[in-house]
């Protein structure tokens, strides 16, 4: 018995370890434990984050009211987006994922802060939403299939994502989308 | 086990060996004989009456074959085999020296493990836009090399002023410093992005002495080799690491007077 005792505490813990590993999420996906998913003209609200999506376009080309155009395929968002908690190193992030491949909102533009044209780094304020869109460059065969934008309002893990998943084959493509500036929300 | 262990060590050792087994054997002698001096030892006698007299002497045979094991060999043998197999799928030929980067010329595709680029041209300019400033007191000019660039990996790369893995990016014999890297006719806001399979222009930028180029004049381009490498403990962002030189591109210098190209 004292012989067999120790060997079984063994394999206890052994088998205890084995699931904890089994069951621990993958570096990968941990951080992506709160997601909520958003719809077209509701508003959805994350631990610090709260979005509403107005509209989504496809087109082949971007421009600015400066007359700065980019063209391509341009898949673009246009939200209200406020902060829920704290003020405090909150800037909007904007992903979108297409066919296992993640793009970031474009960053592209001329003699403007970023700020002027896309939402994507704005400082977000609890409770007073700004209005603005973020485009992002897809490839050129990807205007059938599905893709998911997801919002989060720091880089830091383990915090609410906002997911967006939109059918691309649903979506008018225009000819152009003009950047509207970042405002407040005239909602 | 015993006699071929006992054959190998003869082989492998030759002369030098009867010493060895002679020392061996007086070894075994004097084991023999503590065996045989520990036979009618207290514990052991009441298993000599239980089994036949056979087995004993069996086991003293297993036990002698064991002791005639050369166990001071066996890393030697090992380690033998283990270079000898080695040496059989190739361990002991030269290492190819590493390939020279290839020579290639305008819009010709470079392709690196993490990033397609493509030199479509190379000029020098008093001004571009977005790229490296200079004053108009510097006697100096912008030496810029536009080039096409498809990020091959599959999720979006921010580029930052010290161009983590593209910093390398020189001409030869020219300045020896990181470029700065802009956008045709585009001011850059926080970073560059390079968004994964989209082929986008950038433009790389030096500032150099205003006599030192003229159009027409050969210019050679050490592209850089990025490479990705991504760490497993505490931090696991992907990291973009120089990995030397992934092509010479060769161009003829274009002047374009005052600049700023679209």
């Amino acid at each position: 018995m004292k012989r067999v005792v120790p060997w079984l505490i063994t394999l206890a813990l052994l088998t205890g370890a084995w699931l904890v590993a089994l069951f621990t999420p993958d570096t990968e996906d941990a951080p992506r434990a709160f997601i909520s998913s958003a719809t077209i003209g509701q508003p959805i609200e994350g631990r610090n984050i709260a979005i509403t999506v107005h509209e989504v376009h496809l087109a082949e080309a971007i421009s600015t009211s400066t007359g700065w155009s980019a063209d391509g395929t341009w898949f673009v968002v246009d939200l209200d987006a406020a902060a829920v908690v704290t003020q405090y190193g909150t800037l909007l992030n904007a992903t979108l994922i297409v066919e296992g491949r993640t793009f970031v909102a474009t960053e592209r533009g001329v003699a403007e802060p970023l700020e002027n044209i896309s939402l994507l780094k704005t400082q977000l304020v609890p409770g007073i939403p700004k209005r603005g869109m973020v485009a992002f460059p897809i490839p050129d065969d990807a205007e059938a299939g599905t893709v998911t934008v997801e919002f989060n309002a720091s880089q830091a893990p383990y915090d609410s994502i906002i997911a967006l998943t939109v059918d691309l084959s649903t979506v008018p493509v225009e000819d152009e989308v003009r950047l509207v500036p970042v405002d407040w929300s005239a909602r | 086990m015993g006699p071929f262990y006992a054959g190998a060590v003869t082989a492998s050792s030759g002369e030098g060996a009867s010493a060895e087994q002679n020392s061996l054997a007086a070894d075994l002698g004097i084991r023999a004989d503590a065996v045989k001096a520990g036979a009618p030892a207290p514990d052991e006698t009441p298993k000599s009456e239980t089994t036949p007299s056979g087995a004993g002497s069996r086991r003293r045979w297993v036990r002698a074959s064991i002791d005639r094991v050369p166990t001071r060999w066996a890393g030697t043998i090992l380690i033998a085999g283990f270079l000898a197999v080695t040496a059989l799928f190739g361990g002991l030929a030269e290492v190819p020296p590493p390939a020279a980067p290839p020579e290639v010329g305008l819009n010709e595709q470079v392709t690196t493990a993490t990033l397609e680029m493509t030199v479509t041209r190379a000029f020098i300019a008093d001004r571009v836009e977005g790229g490296t400033s200079i004053g108009p007191d510097d006697h100096a000019r912008i030496l810029a090399v536009e080039l096409e660039v498809t990020n091959l990996f599959d999720s979006y790369r921010i580029v930052r002023s010290e161009l983590e893995g593209l910093g390398t990016t020189r001409i030869v014999d020219g300045p020896d410093e990181t470029a700065d890297l802009s956008r045709p006719g585009e001011t850059a806001n926080w970073a560059l992005i390079m968004q994964p399979g989209i082929t986008e222009r950038f433009i790389l930028t030096w500032a150099v002495d205003a006599d030192r180029y003229r159009a027409d004049d050969e210019l050679r381009i050490s592209l850089a080799n990025p490479e990705s490498e991504r760490w497993q403990f505490l931090d696991d962002d992907l990291h973009w690491v120089d990995g030397g030189v992934s092509a010479y591109v060769t161009a003829t210098l274009e002047d374009l007077g005052e600049g700023d190209p679209q």
